[in-house]
Order: C-alpha cells, then sequence, then structure tokens
C-alpha cells in the first residue's frame, strides 16, 4: 500500500493552482508530510481514495490509520514558549480582550490601542491566536481559559460563527483582514441614516435599477453623443433610416435600442446605510504584504460579505444594490484589459457562503457589458485574462440556498 | 473493523451561538466510529496553523447529526455560554487556588523533564568530545527540533572546558523553555456541568430541518453525510467514512409535494453525471415514509 501512495505524491505547490484539496477530506495520514521542516511540503493527489467499502482487511487497516492520524493530530498540543509568551483577559463588559504584554509578529495585523495605551483584541483576532497556541486569555475571574470557554465567551461578539470561520479561513490562507466599518447593522451612522434616508425617497433605490440608461461620471457626456442620444429614430420606418452610413459603428450603435445598466465609471458617494447584514461588507481584506500598517492600511484588495447558507438565499436586485453601493468604484479599472474588466466590474464584492463548516466564495461584480460594445473590440489585447479564468472566487457555482429554492446562482450582475 | 471501540456514553454537544460543536478528541473519534458522522472539522491545527487542508478543534455539527444525536439518546445538547458562566460564578476560591497549582505544578514538571533531556543530551556530548566517536546514531536521535539543537551545540561547547557542568546547569535552568498551553475543553472548575440524564429529557432540541428526514433515511444505510453546498446540493452522501471513500450521491431533501422546476432536474442530473455521482432527490410522505430518487444524464 506504501509503494503506490509514494508515486502519488507530489509537491503541494503544484497544488496550490487547483486550490481543491480542502474541499474534500483530506487523509491525515498524510499530515505529517505537510509537517516536514524541510520546506517542501507534499500531499497526496486527489484519487487517493476507494470508491466503496469491499470489507477487505487492508482497506479497514488503512482507514484505521487515518482515523489515528486524525485522532493524534486533534490531540496536537495549543501551546506557546515562554519567549513567545502573550497573555491577555477577556473583558466580558467590553466583548474583546485585554493584552498583557504585546509581543511577536501577529501584532503587526491585529488588536487595537486605546488611548491609554491598552491592547485590545476583538473577539475573532482573541479566538484566532488562542486557536493557533498563540495567546492565554484568562477570564476575569483569574483562571486561565480553555478554547470551548473562548469560543463560548467570544464567538457572539464576532457575528456568529459564519464570520469567525471565514476570518479564520482567510487569516490561515494568508490575507490580512480588517473589520470593515459596516461591521455591525447600526455602523454608528444612525444620524446619517436618516439623511440618507430623504435622499433616497427623491431618487431611486440605489444605482443599479432593472435598466440604467443614463452612464453616468465624465463617460456620460461621451458616451451619451457617441451611443446613447437616441438619434432621431422616425416614429415609423426602419431603426437604420434611409442615410450614408461610413463606418459599422454608426449602424450598429443605431442598433441598441435596448436600454442596459451602466454602473458608475467615477468614485461616487459611498452608501451604506441601505446595506443590510448580511449582504453587507464584513471584512476588507489585503493579499499578504511586508510593510502592512494597521493604522494607516492601503486600500482592500477584497471586500467580503459573509452569509450562511442555511439561512440566506441569493440576494435579491436591491439587496445587491445596496451592497455595491457601500463598496467604493474601483479606480485602476480602466488599466486593465476588457476581459478582466468584464469579470471584475466596476465594484466587485466577494461573498463567503458557509455551510455548516464548509465556506464556498462567490465573486459579485457589477459589470457594465453595455460600456463595452462588442463592435467596438479591435480583437487581440482583451483576451489577456484568459488565463485568470478560474481565479479562487470563480469556484463553486452553487446554488444560493441548495434547499430547492429559485436557481440562477449567475455570479455576475449583468441585468 | 480492527479496533474495540468504546461502548457509546452519553456525551455532551455544545451549543454556543446557535452552532453544535465538539471539542473532546475522543468524543470526535467515537462519533466517527460508533455514530458514523464526521461533522465539520473547523478550527485552527495548532501543529500547522498556517493551512486550511487539515483543520482542527473544534468540531461543527451540522444540525442534523445533533437532532440525530439527540434523539438517539447518545447526546444531550448544553448551552455553553450559561455553562461557563455558572461555572465561573460557582467557582470557590479554595478550588481556583488549587487548579492553579495544579498548573503550576504541570509546568515545572515539564521544566525538570526539559532539563533532564538537556542533560541526557549534554552527557552524550561529553562522551563524544571525550574521544568515543562513534555515537552519531545517539546524537541524532536526542537532537530534535532546531531550538534543541542550538542548546545541544552550546552545552558542547561549555562542556569541553573542565569541569563545567554546575556553571551549565545553571544557565539553562534559566534559558528553560516554559510551555504554555491552552486546553480544547473546559475544566470543570469553571465550567457547569449538569447531570446528563436530565439534560436528555429537558435540555435544549436541535431544530428539524427539512432535509432531515433524507438525512436520517440515508444515515441508517450506512451512509457518511457531509455539508453539500460547494458541491451545489445540501448534502453530499458517502458510502463510509470520507477520510476513505469517495462520495456517491449529490443529496436534496424536498417536501413531498414540493415542486421541482424541470430546469433544476436536468441541471442536477447534469452536476451528478458530471462529477461522476447520482444526483438524488428525496423527501418524507404523509406516513413517514421516505422515497429517494436518483437522476442521471442518460447518455444516447
Amino acid at each position: 500500500m506504501d509503494e503506490p501512495e509514494d508515486d502519488n505524491i507530489r509537491n503541494a505547490q503544484g497544488n496550490t493552482q487547483d486550490a481543491d484539496l480542502s474541499d474534500e477530506t483530506q487523509d491525515f495520514r498524510f499530515l505529517n508530510l505537510l509537517n516536514n521542516k524541510t520546506g517542501t511540503a507534499a500531499l497526496p493527489r486527489r484519487g487517493e481514495k476507494d470508491f466503496e467499502p469491499d470489507g477487505t482487511d487492508l482497506q479497514d487497516r488503512v482507514l484505521n490509520e487515518s482515523r489515528q492520524a486524525m485522532h493524534e493530530a486533534l490531540l496536537g498540543e495549543r501551546k506557546h514558549s515562554n519567549k513567545q509568551h502573550v497573555s491577555a483577559t477577556w473583558r466580558p463588559s467590553r466583548r474583546m480582550a485585554e493584552v498583557h504584554v504585546a509581543r511577536g509578529p501577529h501584532f503587526k495585523t491585529v488588536g487595537k490601542a486605546d488611548r491609554r495605551g491598552v491592547l485590545w483584541l476583538l473577539p475573532e483576532e482573541t479566538i484566532y491566536l488562542v486557536e493557533r497556541g498563540n495567546l492565554e486569555c484568562w477570564w476575569e475571574e483569574g483562571v486561565p481559559m480553555s478554547l470551548q470557554g473562548v469560543y463560548a465567551s467570544a464567538l457572539d461578539g464576532c457575528g456568529g460563527l459564519e464570520r469567525y470561520q471565514v476570518y479564520a479561513y482567510l487569516r490561515r490562507a494568508g490575507y490580512i483582514l480588517a473589520r470593515a466599518p459596516t461591521f455591525h447593522d447600526d455602523d454608528g451612522a444612525d444620524d446619517e441614516g436618516v439623511a440618507e434616508e430623504g435622499k433616497k425617497e427623491e431618487g431611486l433605490t440605489g444605482t443599479i435599477r432593472p435598466a440604467t440608461t443614463t452612464p453616468p461620471g465624465i463617460f456620460k457626456q461621451l458616451f451619451t453623443a457617441l451611443f446613447l442620444t437616441p438619434p432621431k429614430t422616425p416614429p415609423f420606418g426602419p431603426v437604420i433610416a434611409r442615410g450614408t452610413y461610413r463606418t459599422y459603428d454608426s449602424i450598429y450603435s443605431r442598433l441598441s435600442i435596448i436600454p442596459s445598466h451602466h454602473p458608475p465609471h467615477t468614485p461616487t458617494d459611498v452608501v451604506t446605510a441601505a446595506s443590510k447584514t448580511p449582504f453587507r461588507i464584513a471584512y476588507r481584506v489585503w493579499k499578504p504584504q511586508p510593510h502592512f500598517k494597521k493604522s494607516d492600511p492601503p486600500p482592500a484588495d477584497f471586500l467580503v460579505a459573509i452569509v450562511s447558507a442555511r439561512e440566506t438565499s441569493l440576494p435579491t436586485l436591491s439587496q445587491l444594490s445596496a451592497l455595491f453601493d457601500s463598496v467604493p468604484v474601483d479606480e485602476k479599472i480602466g488599466g486593465k484589459p476588457q476581459f478582466q474588466r468584464l469579470k471584475d466590474g466596476y465594484r466587485n464584492v466577494v461573498l463567503a457562503i458557509v455551510d455548516s463548516g464548509v465556506t464556498s466564495f462567490l465573486k459579485f461584480a457589477d459589470v457594465g457589458f453595455g460600456d463595452e460594445p462588442m463592435y467596438k473590440w479591435k480583437g487581440g489585447r482583451g483576451r489577456g485574462g484568459g488565463k485568470a479564468g478560474r481565479s479562487g472566487s470563480g469556484r463553486g457555482r452553487g446554488r444560493g440556498s441548495g434547499r430547492g429554492g429559485r436557481s440562477g446562482g449567475a455570479a455576475e450582475v449583468v441585468s | 473493523m480492527g479496533t474495540p471501540t468504546t461502548p457509546p456514553e452519553l456525551f455532551p454537544i455544545y451549543l454556543v451561538n446557535s452552532r453544535y460543536f465538539l471539542y473532546d478528541a475522543d468524543v470526535i473519534s467515537d462519533v466517527r466510529r460508533t455514530h458514523r458522522m464526521s461533522g465539520c472539522l473547523t478550527g485552527t491545527l495548532p501543529q500547522i496553523p498556517q493551512q486550511n487542508i487539515f483543520l482542527g478543534l473544534p468540531l461543527e455539527l451540522m444540525p442534523e447529526e445533533a437532532l440525530l444525536l439527540v434523539e438517539k439518546g447518545a447526546a444531550y445538547i448544553i448551552d455553553d455560554v450559561s455553562a461557563h458562566e455558572r461555572g465561573l460564578r460557582g467557582m470557590g476560591e479554595v478550588d481556583k487556588k488549587e487548579y492553579l497549582e495544579e498548573l503550576e505544578q504541570d509546568r515545572k514538571r515539564e521544566v525538570e523533564e526539559y532539563i533532564r533531556r538537556v542533560e541526557e543530551k549534554r552527557d552524550i556530548f561529553v562522551r563524544r568530545s571525550n574521544g568515543e566517536g562513534g555515537e552519531v546514531d545517539g546524537l541524532e536521535q536526542t537532537a530534535r527540533g532546531d531550538g534543541d539543537n542550538e542548546e545541544g551545540r552550546r552545552i558542547f561547547e561549555n562542556s569541553s572546558v573542565p569541569n563545567p557542568i554546575k556553571a551549565s546547569t545553571a544557565t539553562t535552568a534559566t534559558n528553560v523553555l516554559i510551555y504554555y498551553p491552552t486546553p480544547s475543553s473546559s475544566h470543570p472548575i469553571y465550567h457547569y456541568h449538569p447531570d446528563p440524564s436530565d439534560m436528555l429529557a429537558a435540555g435544549p432540541q436541535p431544530e428539524r430541518t427539512q432535509g432531515y428526514p433524507l438525512y436520517k433515511h440515508l444515515h441508517e444505510r450506512g451512509y457518511f453525510l457531509s455539508p453539500g453546498l460547494r458541491f451545489g446540493c445540501q448534502y453530499m452522501a458517502y458510502p463510509g467514512d470520507p477520510l476513505r471513500f469517495h462520495s456517491h450521491f449529490v443529496v436534496n431533501g424536498l417536501g413531498w409535494d414540493e415542486e421541482i422546476e424541470m430546469q433544476d432536474v436536468v441541471g442536477g442530473g447534469r452536476l451528478g453525471t458530471g462529477v461522476k455521482k447520482a444526483w438524488m432527490v428525496g423527501g418524507e410522505d404523509g406516513e413517514g415514509q421516505v422515497r429517494t430518487f436518483c437522476v442521471e444524464w442518460g447518455g444516447f
């Protein structure tokens, strides 16, 4: 049994490309391969498993070994040495942990000091550090907490298990996370909220409507002049009236008589009041970077909203619109190739959907297909994004709730 | 199965924030073995924290799993937030002192153990430096991990000086590594534990989901079920432990009179066939009978 498995071992770095390993329960016997210190962690390829129980002793033995390996892995101690010792006290009244002495690289990205210079850890940061074995957390009553105790105390402050699970998942994957201002539903902007409410009454709700006919922003005039001014279509007769046309463009543009959605192209006011939990940005996420400053972070690479699969269906158009309105317009989009523009949209949100501990990430993007007329496309340049066709978030085109709700889980809003 | 299974004892499932958790590795292994449930490990594995392939404690149970365990009389639900609050309120000063002393003792024992190991290693180095060249095996056995190695080297240099034993013992005692462990499960001193038999009757009950009848039906036929949204369904059904076997069915539990759209049937059939599984729907009819149907893409 050992030999064919050795044949199948390959470098884990190759595996990260298809990133599917965490999809399935992995064989804990291979944990040690990942754990070795040579730096070339190797994992078995998928397809190691059997089709069905065949009643052989061999299969039973292998299964028992896997279970034993899993059991031993779970008994692994969560601990740190006195050289890295960090302790904290959980303060239930503030729902945060008060750090006694901060030490170690984690504090580059977690914790926030108050005016008195006391460093506080958010509940999710507390659980995460304890879970890794980097923090000893104490009850106010003067005994150290167990992992179970930390979960029982801090989970509620994380905004639910799903949010913590996504936080920890991304942290383990190396990303840097910070709570978005919209982490809570009320975000302290109650007064503003009222004002915004008034504004909305006049205008329409949100920037995404079944069909926005006018593109806002500086492109507006250009677009309007070029395509969208109804070219004085006569009330009767053909759409392309008799006349001289020197370019195909002028003909095609007259053919586009169906109103289409145009996402905002320039920075607009970020309106957060209309988005409601769970369709509300919970975390700002950055790719790993060496000189990250938690006090002065750069613009986030991803904005993540987190929903529970069991309690939520796909967002409605107005929920999505509110979500997009709480997100800034991507200012770098002009420099992207067309294909990438159509994938990423002018604004996008990563939706993490957690089903009993298993997370799928979907990306919702506010895409301006109406702004990218194919007859203007000269080919070549735009196909650059082809390789990214399966980027991390594209996976898992699951149905919204998996509960027999309506299908139609398209990952991009096209309208 | 080769290993003897422990007789099923009544064990607690901890409820926090309407989710169900297990923290005890023994219970988790037992649930896997005797109750054929895998749950979902969701915590960070402290040995290798920077990855998502192998996860650790706690284990999250689906509501279906928790409900079935309660219905079988194998487990009961404890509201873990109030259990801790009540336990902490009831913690006596004497007990607390004893508990902290116990922790201190453990720590001391570990320190002594550490010093003993270091000294053992030093002896080997001393012997080697005295010219007995052949002890390579012993060296490799004792020098585990980088930190230990370094320690070993330092002592090795020291001990080549005549009669350094007293001095080097003193330095190791101050440099000694003390570990601060965090246990997975809560200690009874700050965690109130109600009488299991009371809880079985009066404890909170997990909600009964729409998929539960089908979940139970498949479970009773030996299938392991796990959450399936990532694969576009409600549950994945495995013919045995998912550690060893591929899943066979992509399962959706429906209401008996629930209408299914043709598009969903075709889409489901394609989905299942595409991943070499069968797409299954099923539900409970009026009489409590569960029926299941599989859809596969016919290749004509």
